[in-house]
């Protein structure tokens, strides 16, 4: 009975905290959401937590067609497209190439591949506010400063380092063997790469699609600076829209905004957050 | 010769792996490399695979020289311990992947299948996956998948050692039989010195990079070339008495305390002094007890204590003692022994070894 009660106690205090935790994390979440639906009449007038009185998605439709960053007003429509021609590509190349890399690595190991992988992650410890101006220079003399080709390959090689340390280290915990026995059989380097190692990656895939996804599309820092003026990717977007200053802040429209801007990655979670575990656990533990 | 290896020498950075090894292995012959874990063993098995590549030497498989060929040119097979089989794929590709990446029509891929399968009787896993197999499947799809190119040489990692003890002694007899219908050579690595008994045609012992005796497992047995050699083979363990060999009237006696036992039909490698320190290696099932005694001259009897009795289910091992001399016998678990038991016991001199104690080299 006792060890019952001390349990209890303490699964009470654990349920507590968590409750607590989850309170913290989701009345802001409610807030947005109960303010993006409501006019900004009843914003203005209403309890901030209060249920909407009429339901509208006016802000929705403003934020996503016609709300205003400067004088132009677009909504962050075409931001959000514009987010989209630089993610898919630049995701594809970072985990094909990084899948790539990361097999050469582990299975056709040579000094300077671990020293090129040493080198890859210390790469990747330096904060990248240091590479901002180097990297403007650099894109200016080649031509492709602030424009969407710029951006695409300034998230592929920094996506890079990223992707070839999952893959390496999701390969490294594969049986060597399976690589020995494809030599035997007389497959080359890449058609082994293609027939036994690919098929096998899918649980290091959906890790890397989720962390290269939220990565490049909450990316900030290259998307300001880099970002073509009128035509920058979603998240710089959005804070403009959010801190245009004249007029009346239009607080359900702003909600609306960072929503529709935070959706694809919630998104993203929630479908793959199971595969994503899954895939870490089996690329840490065991092949 | 299907495969000869001449002065094959293998290092790794500074270690040296591989001195000198020397093999010849003819058309149709089970070669079981057999040694301790870190013996080189599966090294040599890889260098001739070609996954390794060799320090110096030459490897020749039927006459050609291959040591700087590709794996895939060399036209091997291998299975491996834990059978690498691809886990994407079904058990058909798995068998067909090594045609595919040489270039055969899915005709030939198919028939070659059907060849393969029927033979192992694995029509019926043909589709699925590995993981859906069990121990013995797999290792069956292993084999398969390096029947199916018909290899000049069949390369095997101790295949066996993932299995549990009962399917092993199956499989064992179906690759002896499996051997005999193909007439294939084999090169086969284990660490299992009953599985190198049973399956080789000869086996090759290996201890820190060297060849210590290659021959048949009853050369290997009964007349081992090294003390190494007779102390790796046989459970329970050769007997080994120290003495020293006397010469008597143009033969030559071992005398050990009150023991002497008249050698007239030892083969020596050269004829010994008199005086000479030898070690004398008995293996169990030559000391006879008397009871069961048979007819014969080249018998020496001892009268012996019994120490100590160790049932393993057909068998007795018996321990015996008498005046400093420690010997280990086998009976039939029929026979009623206790410890404190004196029994007289025969030597059968037509199946000992004589070692130099300090080389270890058979005199």
């Amino acid at each position: 009975m006792k060890s019952r009660r001390q349990y209890s106690l303490r699964s009470a205090l654990v349920h507590g905290l968590l409750f607590v935790l989850a309170l913290y994390f989701l009345v802001p979440l409610y807030v947005m959401v109960v303010a993006s639906f409501k006019s900004l009449d009843e914003i203005i007038h209403s309890s901030i937590i209060a249920l909407p009185i009429v339901w509208t998605t006016a802000g929705w439709e403003k934020a996503w067609s016609s709300a205003c960053t400067g004088l132009v007003c677009t909504g962050i429509k075409p931001y959000f497209f514009e987010t989209m021609a630089i993610l898919f590509p630049a995701m594809s190349a970072a985990i094909v190439i990084g899948a790539l890399n990361g097999y050469l690595m582990s299975f056709w190991r040579s000094r300077s591949a671990d020293i090129l992988f040493g080198a890859l992650i210390i790469g990747s410890f330096i904060p990248l506010q240091l590479f901002l101006i180097p990297l403007a220079v650099t894109m200016q003399k080649l031509g492709i400063f602030g424009s969407t080709f710029g951006l695409i390959l300034i998230h592929t090689v920094y996506g890079v380092p990223l992707t070839t340390m999952l893959y390496r280290n999701f390969y490294v915990s594969l049986p060597s063997e399976l690589v020995k026995a494809a030599i035997v059989d007389g497959a080359g380097v890449f058609k082994i790469f293609r027939s036994v190692i690919v098929p096998m990656s899918a649980p290091i895939t959906i890790v890397a699609v989720i962390l290269v996804f939220g990565g490049i599309y909450n990316d900030y820092i290259f998307a300001l600076t880099f970002g073509e003026t009128g035509k920058r990717p979603i998240m710089a977007a959005v804070l403009n829209i959010i801190s245009t200053q004249y007029a009346v802040a239009e607080h359900n429209v702003n909600m609306a905004a960072v929503m529709i801007s935070a959706l694809p990655t919630l998104l993203i979670f929630l479908v793959a957050g199971k595969f994503f575990v899954m895939g870490l656990a089996q690329g840490s533990v065991k092949g | 010769m299907s495969l000869a290896i001449h002065n094959l020498h293998k290092s790794f950075g500074q270690t040296p792996v591989l001195n000198g090894i020397e093999i010849e292995a003819t058309q149709g012959e089970f070669l079981v490399l057999l040694g301790a874990s870190g013996c080189g063993k599966s090294t040599l098995l890889h260098c001739i695979a070609g996954l390794e590549p060799i320090t110096s030497g030459e490897i020749f498989i039927k006459e050609k020289a291959v040591q700087d060929f590709l794996p895939a040119d060399r036209n091997v097979a291998m299975v491996f311990q834990n059978y690498a089989l691809y886990p994407t794929m079904t058990v058909a590709r798995n068998i067909t992947f090594g045609l595919e990446c040489s270039g055969a029509s899915k005709a030939e891929q198919h028939d070659a299948l059907q060849r393969v399968s029927s033979l192992l009787k694995i029509q019926d896993l043909l589709d699925r996956k590995p993981r859906q197999l069990s121990g013995g499947q797999r290792q069956r799809v292993a084999i398969g998948r390096s029947l199916v190119r018909n290899p000049d040489l069949f390369l095997m990692d101790e295949p066996m050692s993932n299995l549990d003890a009962r399917l092993r002694l199956e499989m064992r007899s179906e690759l002896r039989s499996l051997h005999a219908t193909l007439g294939a050579t084999m090169v086969f690595v284990t660490h299992d010195q009953t599985e190198a008994m049973s399956l080789a045609t000869r086996v090759a012992v290996m201890d820190q990079g060297q060849i210590r005796q290659i021959g048949t497992p009853y050369d290997l047995y009964h007349a081992p070339n090294s003390l190494f050699v007779a102390e790796f083979i046989g459970t329970p363990g050769i007997n080994l008495v120290p003495g020293t060999l006397h010469l008597q009237d143009d033969s030559v006696v071992f005398q050990k305390n009150e023991l002497k036992l008249k050698l007239e039909s030892y083969q020596f490698t050269s004829t010994p002094e008199e005086g000479t320190a030898t070690l004398l290696g008995i293996r169990p099932e030559s000391l006879i007890p008397a009871s069961s005694q048979p007819a014969s001259d080249s018998l020496n009897s001892l009268e012996m204590k019994v120490t100590d009795v160790e049932m393993t289910g057909g068998d007795l091992h018996v321990r015996l003692k008498n005046n400093g001399i420690d010997l280990t016998t086998r009976m039939a678990s029929s026979k009623r022994v206790r410890p404190g038991d004196k029994i007289e016991i025969f030597i059968n001199l037509d199946a000992i070894s004589l070692f130099d104690p300090t080389q270890g080299t058979r005199l």
